[in-house]
């Protein structure tokens, strides 16, 4: 049907007119051509991501061959396992960038800085001058070492994972597991085990990736360690007064002590542990993510997001960023929304660069909403669309911003 | 919307949008098109096209702007492939059928998208959205994602060769005759 146009007009006004009122078929069957476009589209997807993964894996192998051939042809002939044999020239790893030697260690370099490749073999030799490294190496067997090379230290190691940041000829050590030795320039030596830090000048800053990635390697070390079996620590000096972090005395559990009775289900003697822990050592953080870690097992939900708290006003930043997300995700559900958005601000959790940036930011998006301060959510929402068009709330802030 | 705080974010979901929109996008494949007996799938298309990039809309358009950019360019890729379609002969109006009958004739109407057919798709689009579709300039040209003069310079071209085109037209040329 056409609707009737104003006589006494422009003709081709009036044309178009009438074109804009002819009524469209209806389509009886649009909810099938709803599904229709549903399936077809989440299969364009899957075809895509899939020819994006093969991209990927192409790139990546290729990537790791040019690294394999450089590496093989640096390491001087014949190739020696068996001994250890100085490279011709320090080989540099490029910034950026991931390396796996045949010995299984693997390490991961970040910004800008200088690490260079001297001897490999079962003693490897780097030379860190400058910048921030990840370095994960498996247990050494007998008569092997590694070592790291700083301005100001050597740092060996005996199966572990650490990692270490020079800047302006200061050094930083941090251990995510195992033991490090740090022997300064004076003759001075530390011991360093997990979740210690040795700082030469107390003015380095860790790259979050850094941190975030070590804990990622000690977990998984962790795993594996827990179906060996158990091998005496090997003490090799005294533990330095000048040390960041302090271990516990030997007659109290360790943190990672009583993460194991959590993880193997002592929850009660986990709990008791790591409330003396906390109380203990208050400026400790770990001890007070193991607390509410430990509370959340026991269901006591409120004292854990307090623990959460406490903790990420006391960790470094990467590892405050979950705490502040635990506590804040715990908040939300028992209603405090804006409690909540107090944990995720505490902590920084949802802030740029935040390890946990794109979790974080749904969180608060949805505490905001929960609060009522839904100017601010859409605004949020809309931030949260253009910085992670693919995040997984993505359809839910989509429906925020087109109530 | 505080309902929306306690439900799981993944439980809103693209076929609740998409059922939205679907009505509409029919609409705007067939303004665009005019009468073809392809519109169904052409809208398929569209809605196919839709699903498929609201997973990267970042919101710096309304969503309803989104999708109706996605649907004009797939009808214009329709058109394109189809190619122009031939007029039919047909006997020219009596002489009592009053200009304003005429200009509401099923006939003048298919006359009306052949001649767009002939403009290029951007000046077409123009005219369909701005004359046909009644959007103001401002909305035209963020469907279009031009600026506010390069779409008002389409549209003063499309009409001018619009009025050429009808005017040559033996059944629509009375019309244009009548009220030069």
């Amino acid at each position: 049907m056409i609707r009737s146009v104003q006589p006494d007009r422009d003709p081709l006004r009036q044309l178009a007119d009438a074109a804009g009122g002819v009524d469209v078929p209806g389509d009886p069957d649009l909810d099938r051509s709803v599904q229709t476009a549903l399936l077809a589209a989440g299969s364009r997807q899957r075809r895509r991501r899939f020819r994006r993964q093969v991209v990927t894996v192409s790139a990546l192998c290729g990537a790791l061959v040019v690294v394999g051939v450089g590496l093989w042809r640096s390491a001087a002939e014949p190739v020696v396992i068996r001994e250890s044999v100085p490279a011709p020239a320090p080989v540099a790893v490029p910034a950026e960038s991931r390396l796996a030697l045949p010995t299984g260690d693997r390490i991961l370099r970040v910004g800008e800085g200088s690490l260079a490749v001297e001897q490999v073999g079962p003693h490897r030799r780097f030379l860190l001058s400058a910048g921030e490294a990840l370095f994960d190496v498996p247990r050494l067997g007998d008569g092997e070492s590694f070592e790291v090379q700083t301005p100001d230290a050597l740092v060996r190691v005996l199966g572990t994972v650490f990692s270490v940041d020079v800047e302006d000829d200061r050094s930083r050590v941090h251990v995510f597991e195992g033991e490090v030795q740090v022997r300064l320039e004076n003759g001075e030596e530390h011991i360093l085990g997990r979740g210690e830090t040795y700082d030469t000048d107390g003015t380095v800053d860790w790259n979050p990736r850094i941190l975030e990635e070590g804990e990622v390697a000690a977990q998984q070390r962790m795993r594996v360690a827990s179906v060996e079996p158990a091998e005496a620590p090997s003490v090799m000096a005294a533990r330095a007064p000048s040390m960041v972090a302090r271990a516990e005395p030997s007659a109290a559990p360790t943190v990672a002590e009583v993460r194991r009775w959590l993880e193997e289900g002592e929850v009660a003697r986990a709990l008791a542990a790591a409330e003396r822990g906390a109380a203990r050592a208050p400026e400790n953080g770990g001890w007070h993510q193991l607390l509410g870690d430990a509370l959340r097992r026991d269901g006591q939900r409120a004292r854990a997001a307090d623990a959460y708290d406490q903790a990420a006003s006391r960790l470094p930043a990467s590892r405050a960023t979950q705490a502040g997300y635990l506590a804040a995700e715990i908040r939300l559900r028992a209603g405090d929304a804006a409690g909540a958005l107090r944990s995720l601000d505490v902590a920084r959790s949802s802030d740029e660069g935040s390890p946990i940036e794109e979790r974080a930011f749904a969180l608060r998006v949805r505490a905001e909403v929960a609060a009522g301060q839904l100017d601010q959510a859409r605004r949020h929402a809309r931030h949260y669309l253009v910085r992670f068009p693919s995040g997984a709330a993505r359809s839910w802030m989509l429906q925020l911003t087109n109530p | 919307m505080k309902a929306l705080a306690t439900q799981p974010c993944e439980e809103v979901s693209l076929d609740s949008v998409l059922r939205q929109l679907a009505p509409q996008v029919r609409v705007w494949v067939f303004r665009q098109l005019g009468p073809d007996p392809d519109v169904d799938d052409v809208t398929q298309e569209a809605l196919i096209q839709i699903a498929d990039a609201l997973a990267r809309f970042e919101g710096r358009s309304s969503l309803t702007t989104y999708a109706r950019r996605i649907a004009v360019r797939v009808a214009n890729r329709h058109r394109k492939r189809r190619g122009r379609r031939p007029l039919e002969l047909v006997t020219p109006p009596q002489e009592s059928v009053t200009p304003e009958r005429l200009a509401m004739d099923r006939e003048s109407i298919v006359r009306l998208y052949r001649a767009l057919d002939r403009l290029t798709a951007r000046r077409r689009t123009a005219f369909v959205l701005c004359d046909i579709e009644h959007l103001s300039h401002a909305e035209a040209a963020e469907v279009e994602g031009i600026k506010l003069e390069t779409l008002r310079a389409r549209l003063k071209h499309a009409r001018a060769d619009l009025q050429r085109s009808l005017r040559s037209d033996p059944y629509l040329s009375r019309l244009f005759q009548e009220t030069r």
